[in-house]
């Protein structure tokens, strides 16, 4: 694995990518930025045209590179192992079927790890994580997450060989062995509370009351502090949603916006008739998970492979300096070398159900990639 | 010991997404999305199985190719060949050389759910409070399968209902006046579109009062069988009908009826009839040259054509011939109405075409 950061300049990203398509052990290039004024998706598209290596990636609100958060800039990853690469088009079209896109030709392969990356505001992220599933199962490890950034300024997210893509996922497998650790430590102060209505990813009604209401007298209780519109995301990136799960941690729901009729849109499906809980952070307990998502990844044991970690923005939001002891717990001494900070995770280390996550640590030991 | 809380959230939450859905498939496919979801299992699968034959039908699978799964695999192969798995042995839990573990539940009357879970295994606790939820689905699973099965045969009934080559329609009796629901194309074709004056006397269904040899049975439907002549789109002709009550036999408030274009065999029975007249007034005629004039003139008037010379031979009882005289006979092509000559013309040949 051949990584190499470089300034947001299209010209710079030009430079880095020849630079490391010209390695002759290089078989394909994972290339993942932030957004940046000086990059514009025209720019990376015309970049794109001139690779002649399989090529993905996406925008995201923060990197991971050699145990470092990348705030502004790109990371450039030459693989040694030739990815397959596929584009899923319609993460915004009732009732696509994302089966037709999917094929055996991975498992024909040998392919046993799967990369994501899904557009973190389509409406049908979950669909399109069922089809996977039902299609390769546990076959292959899978992990990943959700690109754009919260402004909204890269509508166009994701990349592959055919260009910039938007309402999509790119999907990429390869011929490694892969382990995978998920944990993310959130714990229950409030629920169960059963959603009596919602919209897909919008969460409108929680015991027959205004989601937002409900919402309001749990985490002013529990704060001690107003919770008004304007200060909603500040204060709900330590308070999302959980929605049980038998023998595993809950899936954690992330509300991010307050409409104005006191619904709460979240990143993820809030599927009506299931209850939810109001959790809530405690920086010690997010970090020790994200410890233990690593070693669930390795075993307990010295990793044989390269660490990769996709962590959601909302945890940098909420430890904000304790970030960077996050970012130690994983790896111990073998720092990630490569990751994103996501809107929204993706994995399933092969012994459970595969699913779309918020504010969750995900690392995988990556053999030979 | 107390179920927890979390648990009960779970099954809750599976039985949210137990019920008819669209198809069968569809029915299987949510309730185990909803089944891996909330008890985490790696693989599941829907199957369903039959008393009367040792294999299995997988309605529905994750993944959907079951055998990129061992554990799922070996799970449906354990139900299958003569020494398969029976609902006695149910729930059944077996371990694969890892840490996965497959259960075989069962869903009575329809089949199993086999569930696959690596990290975690489900605990007979567990197992047991699935069984309602496990019944609610076979339930749905059943239910889906009968429509599915009454959905083809009314497809399939459609298909004929359309194609059949007569006239057939569907008759409702209301306020003791029959309507035509329904009719195939060959009905529309031959009486007209619906409100078209051509339409059949409906009314002669209603007439129950038939002897014997108008009625047919077909299995315990009584089938009334009427000869009548209607108005059709091409003049008056002349129909069986045959009507068969979709209701109850003795109110026959809802009837199908299949309308038997007879009109040209009646037309040739009625030829037969009087050809059968004319060939016993030949037996009963003494005089041979009567029995020649008749039979020439009945070939003319019922193969077409328009005059027929002849010549015939008379042998007597010692093998001699007495006599020979040629006969003409020619058809009015107007009236029908024949009429004959006597000349000295050849014989075998026909004025209009030759007699075969």
């Amino acid at each position: 694995m051949n990584i190499e950061r470089t300034e947001l300049t299209a010209d710079e990203l030009r430079d880095t990518i020849r630079r490391i398509e010209s390695d002759p052990l290089v078989s394909g290039l994972l290339v993942l930025t932030t957004a940046l004024e000086e990059l514009s998706p025209d720019d990376i598209d015309s970049i794109i045209d001139e690779t002649t290596l399989p090529l993905f990636g996406g925008v995201f609100p923060q990197l991971l590179a050699c145990g470092e958060t990348v705030e502004t800039g790109a990371v450039v990853v030459g693989l040694e192992r030739e990815p397959t690469v596929s584009v899923i088009p319609g993460l915004d079209e009732p009732g696509k079927q994302y089966e037709t896109f999917l094929d055996d030709g991975p498992l024909e392969c040998g392919h046993d790890t799967g990369f994501v990356f899904v557009d973190a505001f389509a409406d049908r992220i979950e669909a399109f994580i069922e089809a996977l599933f039902r299609t390769y199962g546990t076959a292959l490890n899978f992990v990943g997450g959700g690109a754009g950034t919260f402004e909204g300024e890269y509508e166009q997210c994701l990349f592959s060989n055919e260009g910039v893509h938007q309402d999509t996922a790119v999907f990429v497998t390869f011929d490694a062995d892969s382990d995978v650790g998920v944990r993310h430590g959130w714990t229950e102060v409030a629920g169960p509370f059963r959603v009596t209505e919602s919209n897909g990813t919008q969460l409108i009604e929680l015991g027959g009351d205004r989601a937002f209401d409900v919402y309001q007298r749990v985490v002013e209780d529990d704060t001690g502090q107003e919770l008004t519109r304007q200060n909603f995301f500040e204060v709900a990136k330590s308070y999302p949603f959980g929605i049980s799960r038998l023998h595993d941690e809950q899936v954690v729901r992330d509300p991010y916006e307050v409409t104005d009729d006191g619904a709460l849109n979240c990143f993820g499906n809030v599927p009506e008739g299931e209850f939810v809980h109001i959790l809530r952070g405690d920086p010690d307990a997010l970090i020790d998970a994200a410890g233990n998502a690593y070693d669930e990844a390795t075993g307990g044991t010295e990793p044989s492979g390269n660490v990769l970690f996709f962590d959601c923005i909302s945890r940098v939001l909420y430890l904000e300096s304790a970030f960077d002891r996050e970012l130690d717990a994983v790896g111990q001494s073998n720092d990630p070398v490569v990751g994103a900070l996501t809107i929204g995770e993706v994995a399933n280390g092969g012994t459970g159900n595969l699913e779309f996550y918020n504010k969750t640590a995900v690392v995988s030991i990556v053999d030979g990639l | 010991m107390e179920f927890s809380r979390d648990r009960i959230q779970v099954l809750y939450e599976i039985s949210l997404s137990i019920g008819p859905e669209e198809t069968l498939v569809e029915t299987a496919q949510n309730a185990l999305t909803a089944y891996l979801q909330k008890l985490n299992c790696s693989a599941g699968a829907v199957v369903e199985t039959r008393p009367d034959t040792p294999t299995v039908d997988v309605v529905a699978s994750v993944p959907t190719t079951p055998s990129i799964n061992e554990m799922l695999q070996a799970g449906i192969d354990a139900l299958e060949g003569p020494d398969g798995l029976v609902t006695a042995d149910l729930p059944v839990q077996s371990h694969g050389e890892d840490t996965s573990q497959y259960s075989i539940l069962d869903l009575p009357e329809f089949g199993v759910l086999v569930l696959v879970t690596g990290g975690h295994h489900l605990d007979g606790e567990m197992i047991s409070a699935l069984q309602p939820l496990n019944e609610k689905l076979a339930d749905a699973c059943r239910g889906r399968r009968t429509k599915e099965q009454l959905r083809a045969e009314r497809d399939r009934f459609e298909t004929l209902f359309e194609t059949i080559p007569e006239p057939v329609a569907s008759i409702s009796v209301e306020d003791g006046k029959p309507l035509v629901k329904n009719a195939n194309p060959m009905f529309e074709e031959t009486f007209g579109a619906d409100g078209s004056e051509q339409e059949p006397p409906l009314e002669s269904l209603l007439d129950t009062e038939s002897g014997p040899e108008d009625s047919e049975s077909a299995g315990h439907t009584e089938i009334l069988k009427r000869e009548l002549e209607c108005e059709t789109v091409d003049g008056r002709r002349w129909f069986t009908l045959r009507s068969a009550p979709v209701d109850d036999v003795e109110t026959r408030l809802e009837l199908f009826a299949l309308f038997v274009d007879v009109t040209d065999k009646r037309r040739r029975q009625r030829t037969l009839e009087q050809l059968y007249q004319r060939v016993r007034s030949f037996l009963e005629e003494t005089d041979p040259q009567a029995v020649c004039q008749r039979a020439v003139r009945s070939r003319v008037r019922y193969s077409d054509l328009l005059a027929a010379k002849f010549h015939y031979t008379i042998v007597d009882n010692r093998g001699w011939f007495r006599s020979q005289r040629p006969v003409m006979v020619s058809i009015d092509s107007v009236t029908r109405q024949d009429t004959m000559t006597v000349g000295m013309e050849c014989s075998g040949t026909c004025i209009d075409r030759t007699i075969q």
